[in-house]
């Protein structure tokens, strides 16, 4: 610390001379000069504003256009949700008599892929024609908006060319065993592939749902309903489908009411 | 102790000056009359502290630049306005010395240094001056800064504690403190 300096009987100043250096038109030139710090002026609040609301806006645009579309799954597989059956056939994991909770099986299937991966490819070497596009579609997840919504309208005019999903040609009602069980499975006109869908129907007093890999009906199921009798309604939903691009589509769901 | 006469004022000065102050509010030119009246003693005040005199005369004219500035922040408490002048002096006055533009100092008279080594009941004698002088400058700034308040410009315990913002006992303490320290200092 800087020592204090201390002045014995320093010559004294007159009032005299305090007096002839007043200046009161300086301080008032100074007072008026003397303006507000730039950081408590409004043009300032104002801009850093502005450029807080086109940082927080350009932000959203981003995050919502980086968005990555959600991964179709490759590989065909049969993957039945029922408790009963598990340990008769290897392929039905899981039973639910609630048929609400059929989102969470959804969501717990892309998550147990990996692991019945192994199990699941060989039991659907026979279905493996549509899998190799979609992996494609993944990479597609940063566009930015305007091409996103070129896209959008690309998918909306090839919806309206897409057909309805149908067995054997029946998109809905009573249908035959013998179209029920067709080996082409599911088709839908305009070159669409299905690689995923859900089943769900009401077999000897049970409610099944499953998830199906690929597009055709499992024999197991094709030999539960008929075993169980006619007149089940079993419906078709959730499908994960692509077009001939790769790209994915949206299809409605139908149900069936099986008949001898 | 003489009260110094210019700090002290009656009731009818004071409301003088508030009219003066509310005039000024609205039109700055107005301020001049308080201008001429303070600019004297906020400049010895300054000058006191500091031993470059045209610095002195640039502080002071800061310091009426900054209350001119902040004068309609100002709001009567019923002291003097030259209490809310001088500590705006003070603390244009330490942002001097941080800036290091200028150098704490302390201005003694002789005079002052026989009062105070009476108050010590020592001899009055070249080298009890000498000693004085230098246990000043070892002062702690607070300290230092109730002496020469108290001592060095004879300023009343209510004026010293207005320009503190302290009570007037409480400077009446702080000040006793502060010369007992001086004392045990002067003693060693």
């Amino acid at each position: 610390m800087e020592k204090i300096k201390t002045i014995l009987d320093r010559e004294p100043i007159s009032s005299d001379y305090i007096r002839s250096k007043q200046d009161f038109a300086n301080v008032v030139k100074g007072a008026k000069g003397l303006g507000k710090p730039y950081w408590q002026t409004n043009w300032f609040y104002g801009t850093v504003g502005v450029v807080a609301v086109a940082v927080i806006v350009t932000a959203v645009t981003l995050s919502s256009s980086d968005t990555p579309v959600k991964k179709p799954d490759n590989n065909q597989a049969v993957v039945m949700t029922s408790a009963d059956d598990q340990k008769k056939d290897p392929v039905i994991k899981e039973a639910k008599e609630n048929t609400d909770s059929e989102e969470e099986v959804v969501a717990a299937d892309s998550e147990e892929t990996s692991n019945e991966e192994e199990t699941s490819q060989s039991n659907t070497n026979s279905e493996e024609t549509t899998t190799t596009q979609s992996t494609q579609n993944t990479s597609e997840g940063t566009t930015n908006t305007a091409a996103r919504k070129t896209q959008e309208e690309e998918e909306v005019v090839k919806k309206a060319e897409i057909g309805m999903p149908n067995l054997a040609g029946v998109t809905g009602g009573p249908i035959a065993f013998r179209d029920f069980c067709d080996p082409l499975g599911i088709q839908v006109d305009g070159g669409v592939m299905i690689h995923q869908y859900t089943i769900q129907y009401r077999s000897c007093a049970r409610d099944i749902t499953a998830r199906i890999r690929g597009n055709r009906l499992p024999s197991q199921v094709c030999d539960e309903i008929r075993d169980c009798g006619s007149a089940i309604e079993v419906t078709f939903s959730n499908f994960k489908a692509v077009d001939r691009d790769g790209k994915p589509v949206q299809l409605k769901a139908f149900s069936l009411i099986t008949k001898p | 102790m003489a009260v110094n006469p210019v700090y002290h004022q009656t009731n009818d000065r004071l409301q003088e000056e508030l009219v003066i102050i509310q005039e000024a509010k609205e039109n700055p030119e107005r301020f001049g009359p308080l201008y001429q009246k303070y600019h004297e003693q906020i400049f010895r005040y300054i000058y006191q502290r500091m031993d470059d005199e045209h610095l002195a005369f640039d502080v002071t004219s800061q310091v009426f630049v900054k209350a001119l500035k902040n004068l309609h922040k100002y709001e009567y408490r019923g002291v003097p306005f030259s209490s809310w002048l001088y500590r705006i002096a003070k603390s244009e006055l330490y942002q001097a010395f941080r800036d290091r533009k200028a150098r704490r100092t302390v201005n003694v008279e002789s005079m002052h240094l026989f009062e105070m080594v009476e108050e010590f009941e020592e001899d009055d004698s070249v080298t009890n001056k000498k000693k004085l002088l230098q246990c000043l400058s070892l002062l702690k700034d607070g300290d230092l800064q109730l002496i020469e308040l108290r001592y060095f410009e004879k300023r009343s315990y209510r004026e010293i504690g207005e320009i503190l913002e302290i009570t007037e006992n409480n400077a009446k303490v702080r000040t006793f403190r502060a010369l007992e320290r001086l004392k045990k200092l002067f003693m060693k």
